[in-house]
């Protein structure tokens, strides 16, 4: 019941971010740098939609979250919640595990739609090169999701927001900043020097994302445990 | 005697500089019907908060069935024993009030159907009204509802009466002392409403400044304690000094009023040896042992 609870938080979430993306699709294909291939363009437009839906659908921790605004303070019913016979541990790795899902869910419906909706994309791609992407995307876009669940922990939703953007601009200024080599860049591995155009698994990457991640997440684990509510 | 379901040891609990608890003890036997009174912010809240787990404590021991409150999964298996009732009675304002009977049914194995709909008719709930449509008195009911459906031993209610109109508050008093009643289910509740705490609680304790300063059963509270009155015939210009036992005493002109909590016969003799004193003898309600001790801590 915990992920029914998830999904009647998120649900309106969720179809905020799948508009969001065609919208994005669709700035992507239309703008952004010319010496660009529009193919190029579209994966580099996407890898920023990626971690932005994962910011959007990283929830609030272990509180309710309101299905539409971004609020202020700590929700009531977390008493509600907290009095319930579960473990604060599932209680964070349920709603996280669910937010998870739908951005891994977004990544492949987005690059699904892509893949039918522009033939002149679809002729160069093969379905397993697609599906090689939505599995790199969904592994590399799972740090920035866990920053953004630690940061849910103990930031409301709009500080949470906006310190996950901040936080993600900065670290993908650093990354540019300091030429970190695209076979260990992260945003690059969503973007320009992707799967699509590599043609080799970002393994160096994925480890280092899904390390990130796990590090992230055991942290929040310990402020949702040791927080008083 | 059977053990206390609720037993708190030296109970300390800071907020930055802010004392909530300071060397609280409590004890709340099985059964009981528990009043646990006190101001604004003497520390009620915040030990409710200690015994559901929500908060640990900086010092001391709680512990609820015999199982540590501050334990992790202890207090998974506490929770799973106890009905809870917040003070704010938010509920997920996104669920109606048939889904969030659904979902909390979900989490307990022993769920009572026919407690779910008796109380469901009972408090006149409709089940498909979304929360945030419900006034605070039906979300008082029906957290209740959720608490008591799921066959708990204990229920702890935080200012469950709080802002309920008079009927509702008949409604839900009767409905916990039937409770108690029918299944020994015992219920522990914080209140600042002395008159519902005296009509249903069989047990209090007065908590100020983050301590219990009168704990007991409430008729040998009502036993142990007496006001006593005594009228001289001229004022007083030398205080008298009472035996033992003589807990407040408060001079005001001619009239002496005593609270006493032991060696009342020695002190109604004293008082009538005195030159032209006349004594009357009165039983103390709730109200005036909470105010006479509140106010001299």
């Amino acid at each position: 019941m915990l992920w029914y609870k998830g999904w009647l938080e998120t649900r309106f979430r969720l179809l905020f971010v799948l508009g969001f993306g065609a919208f994005f699709v669709f700035l992507a294909t239309h703008t952004g740098n010319s010496a660009l291939t529009p193919g190029q363009r579209l994966v580099n437009g996407l890898s920023t939609y990626w971690w932005a839906a994962a910011v959007m659908l990283a929830g609030a921790g272990i509180k309710t979250q309101a299905a539409f605004q971004a609020t202020k303070g700590l929700h009531g019913s977390v008493y509600f919640t907290l009095s319930l016979p579960v473990s604060r541990l599932r209680l964070l790795a349920t709603r996280a595990g669910l937010g998870m899902l739908e951005t891994v869910a977004v990544i492949a419906g987005a690059v699904s739609t892509v893949w039918l909706v522009f033939p002149g994309l679809r002729a160069g791609l093969a379905v397993w090169d697609a599906l090689e992407y939505v599995l790199v995307a969904a592994i590399c876009v799972s740090a920035c999701y866990s920053l953004s669940a630690l940061l849910a922990t103990f930031l409301d939703d709009m500080w949470q927001f906006w310190g996950s953007f901040i936080a993600i601009f900065f670290l993908r200024w650093l990354s540019e900043a300091f030429r970190v080599p695209p076979s260990l860049n992260v945003f690059r591995a969503m973007g320009l020097s992707s799967t699509l155009f590599t043609h080799t698994l970002p393994w160096a990457c994925m480890g280092i994302s899904l390390g990130a991640a796990a590090i992230l997440f055991f942290a929040a684990v310990k402020v949702v445990q040791l927080r008083e509510y | 005697m059977s053990d206390p379901i609720i037993e708190a040891r030296g109970l300390h609990k800071s907020f930055k500089a802010q004392t909530a608890l300071n060397g609280l003890n409590l004890e709340v036997p099985a059964g009981s019907i528990f009043g646990f009174l006190g101001r604004n912010g003497a520390g009620k809240t915040t030990t409710i908060k200690l015994l559901i787990g929500l908060l640990k404590p900086d010092r001391g021991d709680a512990r609820v069935f015999g199982l540590p409150c501050g334990d992790s999964s202890a207090s998974v298996e506490i929770r799973s024993r106890v009905g809870f009732v917040t003070e704010d009675k938010e509920l997920y304002p996104y669920m109606t009030v048939e889904q969030i009977i659904r979902f909390t049914r979900a989490f307990f194995p022993k769920w009572r159907p026919d407690l779910e709909q008796k109380y469901l008719k009972l408090f006149d709930l409709p089940p498909k009204r979304k929360i945030p449509d419900l006034s605070k008195g039906m979300r008082s009911k029906l957290m209740l509802l959720l608490g008591i459906s799921h066959g708990a031993e204990l229920l702890i209610l935080d200012e469950p009466t709080d802002g309920l109109d008079p009927v509702a508050v008949e409604e839900m008093l009767r409905e916990l002392v039937a409770l108690s009643a029918s299944g020994g289910t015992t219920i522990f509740f914080s209140s600042h409403q002395l008159e519902e705490v005296e009509q249903i609680a069989d047990h209090v304790c007065i908590i100020d400044r983050g301590a219990a300063i009168l704990a007991g059963p409430l008729d040998d509270l009502k036993v142990q304690y007496q006001r006593l009155r005594v009228v001289f015939g001229e004022e007083l210009h030398t205080p008298v000094h009472w035996v033992d036992g003589a807990d407040r005493v408060r001079q005001e002109g001619r009239t002496v009023e005593i609270l006493a909590s032991r060696n009342v016969e020695a002190i109604l003799e004293q008082a009538r040896s005195l030159p032209g004193a006349s004594v009357e003898r009165f039983p103390v309600s709730l109200k005036e042992l909470f105010l006479e001790h509140v106010r001299s801590n």
